[in-house]
């Protein structure tokens, strides 16, 4: 996230006054002065984790404060979101046999399914266009079901 | 000290009930085809206590995936293995920040606000209850410049999925989650996923 930001807000004492209101009403310090220097930053939003700041924080603030918090979630990369954990696999690609040995398939097992495999894999030398549909989620199959 | 994780495996937790199975083998399909090695608790065996069997599990892989979009009550009682071992986890990986990476999945945005919010300020991958969103959300997760695309991926799942049946009669059991038939689901994966291996026209 700290890839988007391109602009400091120092805390002078206009932004110091402001952040004692929210600290008057019980927020924490830093909150407050968090609060007080997007508001200067003229910013369209905030991300916070804090529920309690997010819902009562216009209780606090006037309502001409610009400033709205919206949890994290609502962030994704392009807006410049909170990062989600991701892995970048840089590994070379595993052989079947690597990968055979890291799920402990042992030869005897790969022997028995060797029918099925023959099988599928006719088929999918046989098939016609690729039948990529999207699947219903299981609470649309359940209702449908149901119905 | 446990000895260092297989960088290529990753740790399943699931809920193991009838109605997320065609979820659960997406899980296994979408992993295998990425290059990476599910496993999952059930897959260990021997008698120790299953506890200590997760633990053992989640500390010999480098990932784990955790699937928190069915923890709601189920005959009256909630469900906390999920969390539970979503907890265990997080401090294993707090303890070696190098050797662990995990991530939550859900099938609905907003709800882990509400089901788990000590979450908050880490985003879940929502795949919306569907196979393609799995896919989806598998390669926004584990991102590798030759990973296959989500169509090769859902033809390798139709076709596993057809020969369900076959394994549950090689297996004598109907269980999805038993140890030999999600060893065979893994084996089919990667047996087709052999078919798209990176570099291969698409058939």
């Amino acid at each position: 996230m700290l890839r988007f930001a391109d602009e400091t807000i120092s805390a002078g004492t206009r932004i110091g006054a402001r952040a004692n209101q929210p600290h008057k009403a019980g927020y924490g310090r830093f909150d407050a002065l968090h609060l007080a220097l997007a508001e200067a930053a003229n910013a369209d939003s905030m991300p916070a984790t804090d529920d309690r700041l997010r819902r009562q924080v216009h209780l606090v603030l006037e309502e001409s404060a610009a400033v709205s918090i919206r949890p994290n979630s609502q962030y994704d990369e392009k807006g410049g979101a909170m990062p989600r954990p991701v892995a970048h696999i840089t590994a070379p690609w595993p052989t079947q046999e690597e990968m055979e040995k890291s799920l402990g398939i042992s030869k005897a097992r790969k022997r028995a399914l060797q029918a099925i495999v023959d099988e599928l894999k006719t088929k999918l030398s046989n098939r016609e266009e690729a039948p990529v549909t999207t699947i219903e989620p299981e609470k649309r199959r359940k209702r449908a079901t149901a119905a | 000290m446990p000895p260092l994780p297989d960088p290529k495996g990753v740790f399943l937790n699931v809920p193991y009930d009838e109605e997320f199975s065609s979820l659960y083998i997406a899980y296994i399909v979408g992993l295998c085809q990425l290059g990476l090695a599910p496993h999952l608790a059930s897959e260990i065996p021997g008698g120790d206590r299953r506890l200590n069997r997760i633990i053992q599990l989640i500390q010999s892989c480098r990932y784990s995936i955790h699937d928190l979009s069915r923890v709601e009550l189920s005959s009256a009682a909630p469900r906390f293995n999920m969390p539970l071992e979503l907890g265990m986890t997080i401090t294993w990986q707090i303890l070696n920040p190098n050797q662990h990476t995990w991530f939550v999945c859900e099938s609905e945005p907003y709800r882990i606000q509400r089901s788990a919010s000590d979450l908050n300020g880490t985003d879940p991958y929502i795949h919306g209850g569907t196979v393609e969103g799995i896919f989806r959300e598998l390669c926004n997760a584990f991102r590798h410049d030759r990973a296959p695309s989500v169509s090769q991926m859902l033809i390798v799942y139709f076709l596993v999925a057809s020969a369900l049946d076959s394994v549950f009669q090689k297996n004598g059991t109907r269980n999805p989650y038993s140890r030999s038939v999600f060893l065979d689901l893994c084996s089919l994966s990667v047996s087709l996923g052999s078919c798209y291996l990176p570099g291969k026209p698409e058939i």
